[in-house]
């Protein structure tokens, strides 16, 4: 017992562990670094902005202030589909030219707070996937299972930059 | 061997008051051991110059052991601030000219100095006070380290800058009533606390400077003269030489190099005109001119002076005694001061209780009475704006959630009186605390208005003009960030009227004037507007020139009939005046169009009126705060957006006959003799509109620049007050968006920018 608990330890030391919030879109599981995320609530009606990126489906009025809220699925060029009760805002806070930003991201369901260890997560894979290779921070395995981590700030940025990092993985 | 010994002696002296915590008795009693070592005989030989600031650093200490002071952490500022000086003297050595004392009766001071110090400093010899020639460099603040303390040094300078500007504004006040002795303290204690932090942060320039000035207003207030015109004149380049010092510091605190200023110059100067202003051969007081702080008693006793109500006049609203006898009984203080100017004043109770006028139990309760004001009275904090700013928009999320619980129908339902009464306090509540939110950011007008008087002091005295600025309504509250943007469009048109409008006193008195003009400036609050009005009763605008460079200029044609109003209005067009300057009447036009757009990128108005040879009127009219707007509320498909009503001249449905298409132009409507291009917001916002033909939706129009056009909207639902939020910096440079609004019903509604609109 006391063994065990030692060896625990001694791998804490070593190893770097990282909580993420995983969530699904589509079929797959998705995992966010839980320290950018500030909270999560349910879909609620959003005013659209003309003329903004086509994934920025609109503004929300989060306890006073408005944030811009991103859809995954428009984003990532995935198939659309209803909203239906599951269906969340994640809003997560992303660095700015002054000072942090929040914002939120649509996604199908949010799934739980998982731990994943450095030497659980992979590097990406070179090969070509839906999501553009720049939004995704790295691949972490636990329980048989596979989640896909994404880079929060490459996610939120501007359109016109990832349409390259498109161009090129394709 | 004793050198050593002294700068032994100082450093500990110094460690330990840097250590010193208020109320240390111990600590104090070190300090005193190391003073008594200082001063044997077979220590200080050869540095007997110290002995009088060591004098005056005992004294300090004793005062504060015995006597309860006031504000211990200052009076442990002050005795750093003595240590740190006598540190320095000792570096220096003993003062090259040691005034009216020569270098043989160095030892006489250290006799006199304890009896000396005990009583505030008597008349006598230095006029200046001050050694004058002084070895101040005019290099800025060698040697001072801003690596660590650079918050202390932020701190200093933001509240210096606040301190120099009461000073100016007071000065002002002073010259209206130079006898005021309230007003004349209200400058000297900025300067007091000047001089003060400056030497305890080791701003050797700054402090010499600050001390001299403040002698002079010493002076003043010993009625040795009457601080006014050259007075005021040598008290004001003071207060901006320390402002280019300020400018200097935060340049060294950024790291760069401060430039040279002629302190030594600057000093003298003062000084030559201080004993001018003494009158010369008037005999002074023998004050040990390397003591910077020979002062620290005259500190404590300032200090305690700072009274800001007086106990008489609490025991007159308490009417334990008549104005009459609180006259009398000052009448007696000024006398007994006179009489013997060496002596502490008398209190104003001692005199009182003398004279059988009241008894001291009375006097002790006005006292208390006052102390309890002096606490609770005029106590602000800086607060971060963000912090308001999220009060706010959560006191403006309550507002909705309150409103949507009153309109609960199941709320309704169960329709029990406590409910309904809960409800409606809910209401109360958070209704006011919206009032109270929002007047957070409200301060008075009156920090704008202030630095106004020395603009027009200053103005007239370059003009050779006589110029009253007359002020109403300083109290007028208005959003702190206005107060800030309203500055240079006023400057701007108050320069104009003093350099433009009034006339010089030769000619007012030709034409029947007093000669003295008169600025006035008004501020009131009408409509959910701020409006400012400065009146000058100068010349006034010459309208005939005006009718003539608008033809010139090709804004009017011959043929054209324009009102006087027009015609004023006209010198605020761009580029109307610039080209030649017309001396006589409207050189007035000076970048006029700057100030009216800044106005305009206010959300405000400006509007000239004038009466030839009575003088003019500009009007400007500002929204009270940034944040809120008047918007007209339309709906375009299923969104609502909202136009600024500012922009909005009216709305209509138009007529079939009315709605034109013209090649090569797209739709018009025609709208009384005008055709105006129509504008399908549903087409500009790729929106599905729920109508299609005009005749049966609605068009807005509105105007930018004078441009005009019809907005196509789907319906109209109202006039409303609305936050203006950001988008946040993915959506801030939309085309036609200017931001966005909660609405009543807590969802998001965006602001229509019509110049973006225009443009598209």
């Amino acid at each position: 017992m006391t063994e065990q608990n030692e060896a625990r330890d001694a791998d804490l030391t070593l190893v770097n562990e990282k909580k993420y919030l995983s969530f699904h879109l589509a079929e797959e599981l998705y995992g966010l670094d839980i320290l950018k995320v500030r909270e999560i609530i349910g879909i609620q009606e959003v005013t659209k902005v003309p003329g903004a990126d086509a994934y920025l489906i609109g503004v929300i009025n989060l306890r006073g202030k408005v944030i811009p809220v991103a859809d995954l699925r428009k984003r990532f060029g995935l198939s659309e589909r209803e909203y239906d009760v599951r269906t969340c805002i994640v809003v997560v806070e992303i660095t700015g030219e002054a000072g942090p930003v929040s914002m939120g991201i649509v996604v199908d369901a949010v799934d739980a707070v998982v731990n994943l260890r450095d030497d659980q997560v992979e590097s990406p894979p070179t090969l070509s996937m839906v999501v553009s290779r720049d939004c995704i921070r790295g691949l972490g395995k636990f329980d048989d299972k596979v989640i896909i981590l994404l880079d929060v700030e490459a996610v939120c940025s501007s359109e016109a930059e990832t349409d390259e990092l498109v161009d090129e993985t394709s | 061997m004793s050198q050593e010994r002294v700068g032994q002696i100082l450093n500990d002296l110094a460690a330990d008051v840097v250590m010193l915590e208020p109320g240390d008795l111990s600590g104090l009693g070190l300090l005193l051991n190391l003073i008594d070592e200082l001063e044997k005989p077979d220590v200080s030989g050869g540095f007997e110059f110290l002995l009088p600031l060591a004098g005056k650093l005992r004294d300090a200490i004793v005062t504060i052991i015995y006597e309860e002071f006031s504000d211990p952490e200052k009076s442990l500022e002050l005795l750093s601030g003595v240590v740190t000086n006598m540190q320095e003297t000792f570096r220096s050595g003993p003062p090259a000219n040691d005034l009216g004392a020569p270098p043989s009766e160095s030892v006489v001071p250290s006799a006199e100095s304890p009896a000396k110090s005990t009583s505030k400093p008597t008349s006598g010899a230095d006029p200046v006070g001050h050694e004058s020639s002084s070895r101040l460099s005019d290099e800025l603040f060698v040697g001072v380290d801003f690596d660590q303390d650079q918050d202390l040094y932020q701190g200093f300078i933001a509240e210096s800058n606040e301190h120099l500007d009461t000073i100016e504004e007071n000065i002002l006040n002073l010259e209206q009533d130079p006898e005021n002795s309230e007003i004349l303290n209200s400058i000297f204690r900025p300067f007091h606390t000047i001089k003060g932090v400056s030497g305890f942060m080791n701003l050797k320039q700054m402090n010499v400077i600050a001390h001299h000035l403040e002698n002079l207003l010493d002076d003043a207030r010993n009625l040795k003269f009457t601080l006014d015109g050259d007075a005021t004149d040598l008290i004001l380049d003071g207060v901006d030489f320390l402002k280019k010092m300020l400018e200097q510091l935060t340049v060294a605190l950024g790291g760069g190099i401060p430039e040279a200023m002629p302190v030594n110059d600057f000093l003298n100067r003062t000084d030559n005109q201080h004993k001018i202003l003494l009158g010369e051969g008037v005999a002074v007081t023998p004050e040990s001119s390397t003591d910077i702080l020979a002062d620290v008693v005259d500190d404590f006793e300032t200090a305690e002076d700072e009274e800001p109500v007086k106990v008489g006049e609490i025991l007159v609203e308490e009417g334990a005694i008549s104005k009459d006898d609180l006259e009398g009984a000052l009448y007696e203080q000024s006398a007994f001061a006179l009489a013997d100017p060496g002596k502490p004043q008398k209190k104003v109770g001692e005199i009182l209780v003398e004279n059988r006028k009241t008894d001291p139990k009375t006097v002790d309760r006005a006292v208390n009475k006052q102390q309890q004001r002096k606490a609770s009275g005029g106590v602000a904090i800086k607060v971060d704006t963000e912090k308001l700013d999220n009060l706010v928009d959560m006191v403006g999320e309550l507002v909705i959630v309150q409103a949507m619980l009153r309109q609960d129908p199941d709320i309704s339902a169960l329709g029990t009186r406590k409910v309904t009464q809960n409800m409606g306090q809910l209401a109360r509540i958070t209704s006011s605390l919206q009032k109270v939110a929002m007047a957070l950011r409200m301060v008075p007008i009156k920090q704008t208005f202030g630095k106004m008087i020395r603009l027009v002091r200053d103005l007239a005295k370059k003009t050779d003009k006589k110029i009253d600025l007359v002020m109403f309504g300083e109290e007028t509250e208005i959003d702190k960030n206005m107060v800030d943007l309203i500055y240079d469009p006023m400057v701007h048109m108050i320069r104009n009227s003093a350099d433009h409008g009034i006339e010089t006193p030769a000619e007012r008195k030709a034409a029947g004037k007093c000669e003295t003009g008169t600025i006035t400036l008004k501020a009131y609050h009408g409509g959910g507007n701020v409006i400012i009005e400065i009146v000058d009763d100068g010349r006034g605008l010459n309208v005939e020139k005006i009718h003539q460079k608008a033809i010139e200029k090709g804004l009017l044609i011959e043929s054209d009939q324009p009102t006087d109003q027009e015609l004023f209005n006209m010198i605020l067009a761009p580029g109307f005046s610039t080209a030649d300057k017309i001396t006589d009447v409207s050189g007035r036009g000076v970048g006029m169009d700057v100030v009216k757009k800044a106005i305009e990128k206010l959300r405000g108005i400006i509007e000239i009126d004038s009466t030839s040879g009575h003088g003019s009127v500009v009007t400007i009219k500002v929204p009270l705060t940034l944040a809120i707007i008047d918007g007209m509320v339309v709906i375009v498909g299923d969104e609502r957006y909202i136009i600024p009503t500012l922009n909005v001249i009216e709305s209509l449905r138009p007529l079939k006959e009315q709605y034109h298409t013209v090649q090569g132009q797209g739709e018009l409507i025609k709208v009384r003799e005008s055709l105006l291009p129509l504008v399908r917001l549903h087409q500009v916002f790729d929106s599905a509109a729920q109508t299609v033909d005009p005749w049966e939706a609605l068009v807005v129009v509105v105007e930018h620049e004078s441009e005009k056009f019809c907005l196509l909207v789907d319906e109209l639902v109202g006039k409303q007050e609305i936050v203006i939020k950001s988008l946040g910096e993915r959506l801030k440079d939309l085309p036609g968006i200017a931001g966005g609004a909660i609405m009543g019903d807590g969802r998001v509604g965006l602001i229509l920018d019509v110049a973006g609109l225009v443009e598209k």
